[in-house]
């Protein structure tokens, strides 16, 4: 575990050193990747499925702890581990959204959204009015003021996403943490919800998002971690991470890579008959 | 916030009608009592025969109703928060019947000369095994298939191995008494039954009442829940501990009083919006409510109280779960 | 000569046979099905005509003939242990299993059953009846002087007012009238609250009742020792010990009243006399 550091590069935001989980049982899941997020960045995990893209967000977000390796955020000038915080403080500074979010009981989004305000309040504190505000807030930059008194349950699944991002900024985190946010919705949606997190990604704020569209990953993100076999297979701009080459040999495809303008376009064309293993 | 006066209003409406219903269950009873003797023998510090009656028979009754109606209710919506399943309850998923265990073996055995939280204290871990068989059985998942089906097998096991216990005992009438143990009752108690669980149920309430937060963030699951700053494992933890401290009491003197966890609560949960936090206090005072009135009801079918308790709460039970399955029929598939 | 040696051998033979058949007429090999027929064989019966008595025959607590039951064959008065003794009499009580009952007589064998009295004439006629079945009219008609003779000399007050008197068993059981029980409540003096209470035979009342009936006398009857049983919290409750116009006594123990006989007496004295408190 590293001990509190000064922090050099003022924009450093969060870094995750070496990070390894291992399972009961001897299977590895992650073996020492590392990751540093800045301020301002949208940062991407790709990777095949079973790559551990899930489960490096949930070692950075805190939700698990590595066997080994250190998530450090930067706190106030230096670098903490989280694993020092309290629960309650990690909770106030990093938001983890789960893949396939969804609640539990029918309860009004206005509710569901408050929900992420707890980490705000003290146990014997009921929503303040400061709370309150932090809510609407949320429902505006997401537009979903339309649903504040509709059951969550009752919502397409468009509108669930969009309610459940919701609930993730009203924490007003400093990173938000987001597994497949956009999996199962439409085209429109999607762009919502990517361009919600690149809004929230400015400043001193930061996002890590999993995703498997590669293309959304190119045009939103500004930084790309691609995964392969619980290891990194290798990081950087959209540019470089995604090449021809490095998706044949991680997904095992050929693909076809266009550029307009500033924007990349990755589309998969066919499989590739010897796909290579590692990275 | 008009959300808040709602809720406000159904404590207090919650509240009225537990203080109603206790008084009408002190009224109930075979022997139409003088209250002015009551008072007059209170006043002068010396009993009279009606005194007597309300003090030792009757106070010690309702009592046990409203606190163990309190718990039923309390920990049904606690589980049924944790495990986030509307058929969570204590008598379905095996506990209220592991806690009869735990109470018969120490019961018929000799061992509650042993010290005066031995009773209570078996009846709490014998529900402790039991929800540990449940995490083991149904895991965290929230299928409602499997719950139902680790309850039936833990239910059915804990009802063997106490025929078997009773069978066993030193004592020719323990067989007979099963029916105590599996369909419960709260009549022919003393005071002292109720102070040896009282410590219990406080405990194990207030432990419960601390988790409400935790049950509110498990609306988005346990993963979102530890995001928000909840130490899951411990929190956990906590709460089983409450739910088996005051179901493993109430359970060792009263026997398994079944259904008030699974119909509280849901009758309750629109009254609170499904606010799981709201829900436990809510649940606590519905379920007293409810126990109370059932009792006042054996008391009135039956002139005496030889019916046993469990069976008005099984007759409002049954068929409300009956009711519950057929509305969620294609929900719970 | 020869003919008077004939006549001799003739007569005796005739005698002989005549009390043989006199003797087949009486059972020599009685088997005993219930606690209670075991009590009147021991106390009626020839001991050689006995062949079986039940297990309880032998327990001090619930046997009056406890202490006479030593050195018998004990049973658990099934048909498989019976039938091996070959009797040529079995007794039991009516409430022995039916199956039982005729299984056996269709297999031939003479069953007879005894019944329930519920006063003291009854008891008196099944004392005389059984003594015809196993051959022994004479002791019974003995028996039943020396009852009736201790009963008339009971030294009873009898006060004008009769005491009031309810009695509350395990499971909060009392007795009401039509029972054994009430006759030697009221043979003792008492008066049975239960009867006013409309009770009729065994029947379960509330606590409540018991404390508003207000009864002079309290008998209790705990059928186990320890408490850990629901059936004795019933007779534990404390507001038992509070009820301060009561004086609690033990019921008349089991032995004395398990089964009708002469011991009836006993009972009654017992109920009378006895001064003990219940609680040790």
């Amino acid at each position: 575990m590293g001990l509190s550091a000064v922090l050099n590069d003022e924009s450093l935001l969060l870094t995750g050193q070496q990070l390894t989980l291992s399972i009961t049982g001897g299977a590895t899941l992650l073996n020492a990747v590392s990751v540093t997020v800045n301020q301002g960045e949208l940062v991407g995990l790709i990777g095949p499925n079973g790559a551990g893209k899930s489960t490096l967000l949930k070692l950075l977000s805190g939700v698990d702890s590595p066997s080994k390796g250190c998530v450090s955020l930067a706190i106030s000038g230096s670098l903490e581990p989280i694993s020092a915080l309290s629960v309650r403080e990690r909770a106030q500074k990093m938001s983890y959204l789960v893949q396939g979010a969804k609640a539990y009981w029918p309860i009004e989004v206005e509710k569901m959204i408050a929900l992420g305000r707890l980490p705000f309040q003290k146990w014997w504190q009921q929503s303040s009015d400061y709370d309150q505000a932090k809510v609407i807030r949320a429902m505006q930059l997401t537009e979903t003021l339309i649903y504040r008194n509709r059951i969550v349950t009752t919502l397409s699944g468009g509108e669930q996403a969009l309610v459940m991002m919701a609930r993730v900024l009203a924490g007003e985190p400093e990173v938000i943490f987001a597994d497949e946010p956009v999996a199962t919705l439409d085209p429109y949606h999607q762009l919502h919800v990517m361009e919600l997190l690149r809004a929230h990604a400015k400043g001193e704020r930061a996002a890590v998002v999993v995703l498997h569209d590669l293309s959304l990953a190119a045009r939103f993100c500004d930084r790309i971690y691609l995964l392969n076999d619980g290891g990194l297979f290798c990081e950087g701009s959209p540019e470089v991470v995604l090449s021809q080459h490095n998706i044949a040999r991680v997904y095992g495809v050929d693909s076809q890579i266009t550029r307009v303008a500033q924007d990349l376009s990755v589309s998969p064309v066919a499989r590739l008959n010897n796909r290579q293993q590692g990275g | 916030m008009t959300v808040n006066h709602s809720y406000h209003g159904v404590l207090i409406g919650l509240l009225v009608a537990m203080i109603g219903s206790f008084f009408a269950d002190l009224l109930a009873g075979p022997v139409s009592l003088q209250w002015f003797n009551i008072w007059a023998a209170i006043i002068e510090n010396k009993a009279s025969l009606d005194s007597l009656i309300f003090f030792e028979i009757r106070l010690p009754r309702a009592i046990l109703a409203l606190l163990v109606g309190a718990t039923l209710g309390i920990s049904g919506a606690a589980l049924q928060g944790l495990l986030r399943n509307p058929l969570a309850e204590s008598g379905i998923i095996g506990v209220s019947n592991c806690a009869a265990l735990g109470a018969v073996l120490v019961f018929y055995f000799g061992f509650t000369q042993w010290a005066w939280f031995a009773l209570p204290l078996a009846g709490l871990l014998g529900a402790l095994v039991s929800v540990v068989l449940i995490f083991l059985l149904a895991g965290r998942s929230s299928s409602t298939v499997t719950l139902i089906l680790a309850g039936i097998a833990i239910n059915t096991i804990a009802g063997a191995l106490m025929a078997m216990a009773l069978n066993f005992a030193p004592n020719p009438y323990a067989m007979q008494e099963i029916v105590f143990w599996l369909l419960g009752s709260v009549a022919n108690r003393s005071v002292s039954d109720v102070l040896i669980i009282v410590p219990f149920i406080v405990f194990g309430g207030l432990l419960i009442l601390s988790c409400g937060r935790f049950l509110n963030a498990l609306t988005l699951g346990e993963e979102t829940a530890s995001s928000l700053g909840f130490n899951v494992q411990v929190l956990r933890w906590r709460l089983v501990v409450g739910v088996v401290a005051c179901v493993g009491a109430a359970v060792s003197v009263c026997g398994n009083i079944g259904f008030i966890g699974l119909v509280i609560p849901h009758l309750l949960r629109p009254l609170v919006r499904h606010d799981p936090q709201r829900l436990l206090s809510v649940s606590a005072m519905g379920g007293a409510v409810l126990l109370l009135l059932s009792d006042v009801a054996v008391q009135v079918l039956s002139s005496g109280g030889e019916l046993k308790l469990g069976v008005i709460t099984s007759l409002v039970g049954g068929p409300f779960f009956l009711y519950l399955i057929l509305k969620n029929r294609n929900v719970w598939g | 000569m020869r003919a008077i040696i004939l006549i001799k051998w003739a007569l005796v033979s005739l005698l002989s046979l005549t009390s043989c058949f006199a003797q087949a007429s009486v059972p020599q090999r009685i088997v005993s099905l219930s606690l209670c027929t075991d009590q009147l064989l021991l106390m009626l019966a020839p001991r050689q005509h006995i062949v079986s008595l039940t297990r309880g025959a032998v327990d001090p607590d619930l046997s009056y003939m406890a202490a006479e039951a030593n050195g018998f064959l004990l049973t658990g008065g099934n048909i498989e242990e019976v039938l091996p003794l070959n009797p040529d009499l079995i007794v039991g009580s009516a409430f022995a299993s039916r199956d039982a009952v005729h299984f056996l007589r269709q297999l031939g064998y003479p069953v007879k059953l005894i019944g329930l009295p519920v006063s003291i004439a009854e008891i008196r006629d099944l004392l005389l009846a059984f003594g015809e079945w196993v051959g022994s009219p004479e002791r019974a008609e003995q028996v039943v002087r020396k009852m009736d003779w201790q009963l008339a000399n009971l030294n009873l007050q009898q006060d004008r007012v009769k005491k009031t008197a309810l009695i509350y068993s395990s499971n909060g059981y009392t007795i009401g009238s039509g029972t054994l029980e009430n006759v030697m409540l009221n043979a003792a003096g008492f008066h049975n609250l239960a009867v006013d209470m409309g009770v009729v035979g065994f029947e379960q009342i509330t606590l409540e009742r018991v404390v508003a009936a207000q009864p002079a006398f309290l008998f209790i009857e705990n059928h186990i020792d320890n408490s850990d049983s629901l059936a004795s919290q019933y007779v534990n409750h404390p507001v038992l010990d509070k009820m301060l116009l009561s004086k609690q006594r033990e019921f008349i123990p089991s032995r004395l009243r398990a089964c009708a006989g002469p011991m009836v007496v006993e009972a009654i004295n017992y109920l009378s006399e006895n001064h003990h408190d219940s609680k040790p």
